[in-house]
């Protein structure tokens, strides 16, 4: 700093220092200037001054004389100071010099030249360098860890810890800090007259200039022009069930998503970016984590930094022949500049069903059959003294009395999660360490009798450490691990079987285990309570290990904002299993007791007392990754070019014959002028392994534009209230090589019949083999032309809108053809790329936040995705398209089936028991008076399967939408999160679901049984037709009498919070600290009331969606 | 950095493992893979004919548990006219039995002599022949099943034009004569037996003769024979699918054609399998149940057309009472029951047949025989079985399992009452008071994992005397061959013969009667082995026979009591199905997902 000084003064008005008194001639001379020179040693000379009340210039030249020292000062200044009074004996010079210029606005610059220049102490030339502190919030008072602190014009920087809490050496001659940090405004503050600067900084609704993942990269916000979503990874902390996936619905426009089953380890979601658009076989969006294809499921929360969900051609293009159904791209957290951060945060819940189906007792049970009995003028199966003793139970191992449910299912379970986190690093290397553990108990019982233990559990720990290293200033090394490790226990049976199990054994054929000890079972049925609790049990180990290298090259010396980038993954995915099981022995119902009293049992097969052993463990998946980028990203003027081209190669290798791959290149080309006009190319060239040579790539261009209307000169004066508009529009191609049911298509495969055997002994056994599928040398992938146009407004900076309408055309879709007759012969019918499928719709999301004052602040969000769409082609056979009949022209999955137009009555029938003319005779079985009569849609007076049409909708949503709010008051939090889904349609039914249908052998009957057409009360507006004894096929059809409209609105997330304060978590060191209290799934409405509408199942009988009560805490420092 | 010239490699990869037709056909194991797979369809005769194909059922023989239409059999719905040409079927014949045909074309395309491997020229030529046998048997089953269907020789390729996929139904008759000469050709050239015994079960010329036997008596039966209720049905082209005019030489071809097979299995060894006693009398209790149960090698002869491997462990698990670890609730109905002749030979509607329904004996019943499943000393029925069950003909006693019969394996009688160890509520007891016995092992014991082995009898010498008889009747009544096949029959059935033997029985008079005579003989000779059904729809009985209620013993019945008022009485004539045939049932319907598919096919009659 000081060589400033003499070169200023040089080039000023003096050529050259001089020596002695000339200072006072300067001072006449120069004015401005004073110049005093002296020769000595060094500052630690001793000096001895006796001066009063003399001028300052004269005690330098004292002093000048004694030490030789020059002194350079403004000599007119130094007329302005004050006389002093100064007594110095053999002291150092510094100490007297400071002792002059005491309480006085001036600087002493030493100067190893034996050189002393007094300056007025300005107030941007401080030379002394400063510790500047602080703290950094959010406007809920949160401190934000890993902003980063840069001092304006310089290259220092900072980051927040943990804590919010930062500390950064001020360079001389700097003044002001500049605060930033991703999703937030950017602060300046002024550091002249303090050295600690706390600042709260705001939420941002929209910043051009914040970078957003895209596709094999980054983009700043404002050259975005593709339909992306990204959400706060915060948000996906939405529940507390094991899969990342179950908070996606409502949460993401444009996303799809359903929880089918609650069952530990099988409760992910399904979930389709904007809808289903193909029939054929994968749906599936392609998921990639940090770049590399992978699964959402088993992650953490705790482990996400960023989620964007990719949903048009522009966004996906470059993924070729994989994008078709839209792409997720999930960044992992990376450590950032400062010393660690630790934090923790742990939750446990209590968990309960959303909503299992409630049956009747036995005694009502029987009543319900006598009654059909009745009603057919039957003889009574059950005298009223066996109804009594049921009901009574007066003899429980005679006369049971089972709820099969209560009998495998707890009332409560639990979950627990815990995470530990830090990060922190310096300029060289940055580190993140994210730690998770799951754990999960299910409702599935155990027999607290056996020593082991066959309840549903599981358990998951999960770890990914990120490291990032600066190799030189210009390379940037990461390396990332991640995985997880599971462990699962349960009863050797699918929970979905048990479930199912305990629907289909009546209450009262036997007690779950005999009072004596042997067990009952119906021959050729199970005892459900034995298959969860007395047949051993199954453990899984899963494991998944996910590595990735990566080298960063910085090529600006070559050409400036040129850059290259090599990723290198390897994945890895195991799954071990042993089962433990065994079948105890199984008694026939008692028929009665003997004389003695004991039950009279005979046995029905023998068990074994010792569980068996077994294991088995499958290939698992390993999968390599390979990526070779280049980026080009630069300014000129208002020009603005960010272009990225990509080479990748990927090998999957799950145990199929040959591991599958992928491989090809990428690019795109983004020029903006002036951030106001935006133009992106996009293409994806890639290809893989499952076609014949020659069809193997694809080329999937894409192309978008965009408009910043704010960005416009004549908007900046609405800039505050219009902080952002954009309009966009795109259109591409897009291609899916996932095909459904047939690998290598070309080929001719022979298939399997499942062999003969010849010989006397039947000893002489040959596989069968025959033609299996037909091969195609020109079979391909699907290709989606999706074409968007998308609305964002950012209003007040609190409000961001963002609007989109999609319209996506399938085409070429991978399909079995329909029209071949079976007399050609064929085995399986040959493919084709035969299929059409349009889809269209809207997404949009709506963010609101404001800060109402010091102590409130309230943000509210919602999110609405409709996907409607439509089979164009599909191979219908000719006989059936174009009629009522015709699932062309209707959605994916439309379900069919009859046209219930009410219950007969006894009008219907001729007195022989005959329909009367003129009605259509249903042909399923004979029908009576209370039997469901159905639309004859083809009018030939026989309702058969050909009457059946498209009724109701589809089973998977086409609406989804959510929506929530947080308020904040001083250190109490509080928030919801409403989550819904609209039409979605099941046909209940299935085997026994109606009353009486299995003939007490088989079948539960729900809790809303009287809800029935009888003979004394012929009401049409039941829930049952008739009741038969035994199945009855007419009133089983899929029909609109069955179809139920399973729309619903779900509670998702409720959650209170309470902030303890900082300057009680500063007493006890930690940086924050925050208790909550949340509720999942607390209250679920929907017009369907028997069990929970979202289950995948027609009956009810399947592992429940889990409601749960918890407790937590978060602690960082 | 990386290259693209690589690339185009990275991608090129075939399943090298993956079989090719070349391949199949280059080695010897895997071409008899490829003829596994075309000999699949021949009709299982155990579970085959019970629930896939469901023959049994769908005639008035068996009586599978109606509870058990929840499991998917949908032949429950088909026996009470719930049918219609969108119902499922698992046999599923119009669609899977082409596959069969079109593989066995590839076949005798592709097959080669493999002379490494010991596969000789001779030996690819006798696959081929047998390739060709399946061919013309699947046609029959088809046409069986269907009467006029599509019918095409050789291979259609995926992307033929419509006109050569989209095939219409070829007249019946034209059908039959095509497998007429088809087989009558083959029978010249394939083998009667082959020495190799783990050839059993392939294609002979006895197979041949013995399938073209059977397709030309259904060929000559009134269905087809002179039906003039067809007349007017006609294909895409306009062709009639069936001849309305009564042709007598279809009965004189399928006489000759049953000769045929009579005398080649003759001079081949074949002859009706007989057990005896000690006394040198023929024990016709033995001699009718292990007809099912022994080998060649143990020294049955009759079995013409064998599947070696069947399912008979399902078979026999649903026959067998479910208190003894089986899930008994395969019945047969009242109508074969009644069908069985007294043990003096007459029907029990005949005045002098001494049948009793009502009440319950007092004296054990003893026969000449070694027969186990009775109680030792030949006792057949014990004191207080329901005299229904009583004097009646042996084949009788192996065919049914009524309530309260001696049960050897449990050493208990059966109790099929309501809330017995063997009877209801539950669906797999026997829903109309009787389980099936004929074909059911009595080793068989599923709580100790007994599954004796038996070959399935699509064909035996025993039909071949029957069809015989019956195309002579037609051709020349009063041939004095048509009572010697029946005896033979009768005698092996250990019941008084017609005409001749001990305690004859006068001979059917007319060619009316001893049709009657005949039919009543088949019924019981081969009931539950996949015949009645394709008589009943070839005599064109079905309304008669199929059509109404169907009676047992009352399921819900707790009492040991025969007391119709009493509604807890077990032994009463008791509704337990009612019954839909018409005249459309006499051929299956043409899926309806065929038709719509294509536009050339026409429906079946009344579909």
């Amino acid at each position: 700093m000081y060589k400033k000084y003499p070169a200023l003064i040089c080039k000023g008005r003096l050529s050259c220092p001089l020596k002695y008194f000339i200072l006072m001639k300067l001072t006449v001379l120069l004015i401005t200037l004073t110049f005093i020179q002296v020769s000595a040693k060094s500052f630690a000379q001793q000096v001895s001054v006796k001066m009063k009340n003399a001028a300052v210039k004269d005690v330098l030249y004292q002093l000048t004389k004694q030490t030789g020292y020059n002194f350079i000062a403004d000599a007119a200044l130094l007329e302005k100071l004050p006389p002093i009074t100064i007594e110095a004996k053999n002291k150092p010079l510094k100490d007297v010099l400071n002792e002059c210029f005491r309480n006085q606005p001036f600087d002493l610059i030493f100067n190893e030249k034996e050189t002393v220049v007094i300056k007025q102490r300005t107030q941007i030339e401080k030379t002394q360098q400063r510790i500047i502190k602080g703290k950094v919030i959010d406007e809920n008072g949160d401190p934000i860890p890993g902003v980063t602190i840069s001092v304006k014009n310089s290259q220092t920087a900072t980051n927040t810890d943990g804590n919010g809490n930062y500390e950064l050496i001020l360079p001389k001659n700097k003044s002001a800090l500049i605060f930033s940090m991703i999703g937030y405004v950017e602060e300046e503050r002024s550091v002249l007259t303090v050295d600690l600067v706390n600042i709260t900084l705001r939420r941002k609704v929209d910043d051009l200039d914040e970078v957003v993942v895209v596709g094999f990269g980054t983009q700043k916000k404002a050259s975005i022009v593709g339909s992306i979503t990204t959400i706060e990874p915060e948000r996906l902390q939405l529940g507390t069930t094991r899969s990342l996936s179950n908070n996606l619905a409502g949460q993401l426009a444009g996303v799809i998503a359903v929880q089918r089953s609650g069952e530990p380890g099988y409760d992910n979601s399904n979930f389709w970016i904007r809808g289903i658009s193909t029939f054929g076989g994968n749906r599936n969006p392609l998921i990639l984590v940090d770049g590399v294809e992978r699964s959402l499921n088993n992650m953490d929360p705790e482990e996400i930094e960023s989620f964007s969900v990719l949903k048009d051609a522009a966004a996906s293009a470059v993924y070729g022949v994989r994008g078709a159904n839209g792409v997720i791209l999930i960044n992992t957290k990376r450590g950032k500049i400062g010393k660690p951060r630790v934090s923790v945060r742990f939750e446990q819940g209590i968990t309960q069903p959303v909503q299992l189906p409630e049956f009747i007792n036995a005694a009502d049970y029987l009543e319900v059959l006598n009654s059909i009995s009745r009603e057919n003028g039957t003889d009574l199966l059950y005298s009223q003294g066996r109804i009594d003793s049921t009901r009574n139970h007066l003899d429980p191992d005679l006369y049971p009395d089972v709820n099969w449910l209560d009998a495998i299912s707890k009332d409560n379970a639990s979950n627990t999660r815990a995470n530990f986190s830090v990060s922190g690093g310096s300029n060289m290397l940055r580190y993140s360490l994210v730690s998770s553990y799951y754990g999960e108990n299910g409702i599935i019982a155990r027999d607290p009798k056996q020593t082991w233990d066959s309840s549903s559990k599981l358990k998951r720990y999960n770890v990914r450490s990120n490291v990032d290293l600066d190799i030189t200033p210009t390379t940037l090394f990461r390396l990332n691990i991640g995985g997880y490790l599971q462990d699962r226990n349960r009863a050797p049976y699918s929970v979905d079987e048990l479930f199912q199990q305990a629907f289909t054994i009546p209450p009262f054929v036997h007690p779950t285990i005999y009072s004596s000890g042997e067990i009952p079972r119906t021959p050729q049925r199970e005892n459900p309570w034995a298959l969860a609790t007395q047949k051993g049990y199954e453990r899984y180990s899963a494991s998944q290990i996910e590595s990735l290298f990566s080298l960063e090259q910085d090529l600006g010396f070559i050409l400036k904002g040129l850059k290259a980038k090599g990723i290198f993954s390897f994945d890895r995915y195991s799954n071990t299993r042993v089962t433990r099981s065994k079948s105890p022995d199984y008694y026939n119902p008692a028929t009665g007791r003997d004389a003695d009293g004991n039950l009279i049992l005979a046995i029905n097969t023998y068990g074994q007392e010792f569980l068996g052993y077994e294991t088995g463990s499958d290939f698992g998946e390993k999968s390599t990754y390979l990526e070779g980028t280049l980026y080009y990203n630069r300014d000129f003027g208002k020009h603005g070019i960010e272009s990225m081209f990509l080479y990748n190669m990927r090998n999957r290798d799950n145990g199929d014959r040959l591991p599958f791959r992928n491989q090809g290149i990428a690019g795109r080309f983004s020029y903006n002028y002036d951030r106001r006009y935006v133009a992106e190319f996009n293409f994806g060239y890639n290809g893989s392994e499952n076609f014949a040579r020659g069809k193997r790539f694809g080329f999937f261009p894409s192309g978008a534009i965009g408009w910043l209307l704010s960005e416009e000169p004549f908007m900046a004066s609405l800039k505050n209230t219009f902080s952002m508009i954009k309009f966009r529009a795109s259109y591409g191609l897009v291609g899916n090589d996932q095909l459904d049911g047939r690998r290598f298509p070309y080929i001719t495969t022979i298939g399997d019949t499942g062999g003969y055997n010849w010989g006397i002994n039947n000893d002489f056994h040959r596989d069968g083999r025959q033609e299996g599928d037909y091969g195609q040398p020109d079979l391909t992938w699907e290709t989606v032309a999706k074409s968007d146009i998308g609305l964002e407004l950012g209003l007040w900076n609190s409000i961001n809108l963002q609007i989109d309408y999609f319209k996506e055309q399938r085409r070429d879709i991978f399909m079995q053809r329909r029209s071949i007759p079976g007399s050609s012969g064929f085995t399986n019918a040959p493919w084709a790329n035969f299929g059409k499928v349009d889809n269209q719709g809207i997404d949009l999301s709506l963010d609101v936040s404001h800060q109402l004052n010091d102590n409130l602040f309230l943000s509210v969000r919602g999110t609405f995705t409709y996907a409607k769409n439509k089979i164009i082609e599909q191979d219908e056979p000719s006989a059936i398209k174009g009629t009522y009949r015709s699932s062309t022209g209707r959605p994916v999955g439309q379900l069919f089936g009859l046209i219930a137009e009410g219950l007969f009555t006894a009008d219907d029938f001729l007195p022989s028991g005959e329909l009367k003319e003129g009605i259509p005779k249903p042909d399923f079985s004979s029908v009576r008076p209370g039997d469901i009569r159905y639309a004859d849609l083809n009018n030939d007076n026989i309702v058969n399967a050909l009457d059946e049409t498209a009724i109701g909708g589809t089973f998977d949503p086409q609406i989804i939408y959510g929506f929530g709010a947080n308020i904040r008051y001083k250190n109490i939090d509080f928030g919801f999160f409403f989550q819904g889904n609209g039409k979605t349609y099941r046909i209940i039914g299935g085997s026994n679901f109606i009353p009486g249908s299995g003939r007490g052998a088989l079948g539960n009957i729900y809790s809303n049984a009287d809800d029935r057409w009888t003979l004394d009360n012929p009401r049409q507006d039941v829930f049952y037709p008739r009741l038969s004894d035994g199945q009855n096929a007419n009133n089983t059809q899929n029909s609109t009498w069955w179809l139920r409209d399973m729309s619903m609105l779900r509670l998702r997330d409720v959650e209170l919070g309470y902030n303890f304060s900082k300057e009680l978590m500063q007493k006890i060191k930690l940086g924050g600290g925050r208790i909550f209290i949340r509720g999942n799934n607390l209250m679920t409405f929907s017009k369907f009331k028997l069990w929970d509408p979202e289950l995948d199942v027609n009956n009810g009988l399947r592992y429940p969606i889990m409601k749960s009560y918890s407790f937590g805490f978060d602690i960082n420092f | 950095m990386f290259s693209l010239g690589s690339c185009s490699k990275y991608l090129d990869k075939m399943p090298d493992d993956q079989l090719t037709l070349d391949m199949v056909f280059r080695d010897k194991t895997r071409t008899e893979d490829w003829l596994a797979g075309m000999y699949q369809s021949i009709p299982d005769p155990y579970w085959g004919y019970t629930r896939t194909i469901g023959y049994d059922p769908l005639s008035d023989d068996m009586a599978p548990s109606t509870g058990w239409e929840q499991f998917g059999w949908n032949v429950i719905a088909k026996q009470t006219g719930n049918w219609n040409p969108s119902t499922g079927w698992d046999a599923n014949y119009w669609v899977e039995l082409p596959k069969r045909i079109r593989s066995s074309y590839i076949f005798i395309d592709n097959v080669k002599a493999n002379p490494a491997q010991l596969v000789t020229e001779e030996e690819v030529q006798l696959m081929k022949y047998e390739a060709r046998f399946l061919i013309a048997y699947y046609y029959s089953l088809l046409i069986d099943a269907y009467g006029a269907v599509p019918f095409q020789l050789g291979l259609t390729a995926a992307d033929a034009p419509e006109d050569e996929l989209m095939i219409g139904q070829t007249p019946f008759d034209q059908i039959v004569d095509w497998i007429d000469n088809e087989l009558k050709e083959l029978s010249t050239l394939l083998p009667p037996s082959y020495t190799d015994t783990r050839k059993y079960g392939r294609a002979t010329s006895i197979m041949c003769l013995a399938v073209r036997a059977r397709m030309l008596l259904f060929a000559a039966s009134p269905l087809v024979n002179g039906n003039a209720d067809y007349n007017g049905f006609v294909n895409n082209k306009g062709e009639a699918l069936y001849n309305g005019t009564y042709n007598p030489g279809k009965w004189t071809k399928a006489m000759e054609a049953c000769k045929d097979v009579i005398n080649a299995a003759e001079a081949n060894g074949h002859k009706l399998y007989k057990e005896y006693n000690d006394d040198g009398s023929i024990d016709p209790f033995l001699s009718c149940q292990n007809l099912f149960f022994k080998r060649i090698n143990e020294g049955n002869s009759e079995i013409l057309f064998a599947r070696p491997d069947c399912d008979f462990t399902s078979y026999d698990g649903h026959s067998t009472p479910r208190g003894t670890a089986g899930n008994g609730g395969l019945g047969v109905t009242q109508s074969l029951v009644d069908a069985f002749f007294m043990e003096n030979g007459l029907p029990i509607d005949d005045p002098n047949s001494n049948y009793v329904e009502k009440g319950f004996s007092t004296a054990a019943e003893v026969r000449n025989t070694k027969w186990i499943e009775v109680q030792g000393g030949g006792k057949v029925t014990l004191p207080g079985t329901y005299n229904m069950y009583t004097h009646r003909e042996p084949r009788f006693y192996v065919s049914v399992l009524f309530n309260n019969e001696w049960y050897r394996r449990e050493n208990r009688t059966t109790q099929f009452y309501y809330g017995a160890p063997d009877g209801g509520p539950t669906h797999d007891a026997p829903q109309n008071g009787y389980l099936l016995r004929k074909k059911v092992h009595p080793d068989f014991d599923p709580r100790n994992g007994i599954h004796p082995y038996r070959p399935g009898i699509v064909y035996r010498l025993g039909e071949a005397y029957l069809n015989y008889a019956e195309a002579l009747n037609e051709v020349d009544p009063g041939n004095a061959d048509i009572v010697k096949y029946i005896n033979l029959i009768r005698e092996r059935a250990g019941i008084p013969q017609y005409g001749s033997g001990p305690n004859a029985i006068p001979t059917p008079a007319g060619q009316d009667a001893m049709r009657e005579a005949i039919r009543r003989e088949r019924r019981v000779e081969l009931n539950n082995e996949g015949i009645r059904y394709r008589d009943i729809r070839r005599w064109k009985i079905g309304e008669e026979t199929l059509n109404g209620n169907f009676w047992g013993m009352n399921f819900s019945g707790t009492e040991k009591d025969d007391d119709d008022n009493n509604p807890k009485a077990f032994f009463k004539r008791s509704v337990y199905q009612k019954r839909i045939f018409t005249e459309k049932n006499y051929w299956f319907p043409v899926p309806q997902s065929e038709i719509d598919k294509n536009p050339n096919l026409v429906q079946n009659p009344g579909w």
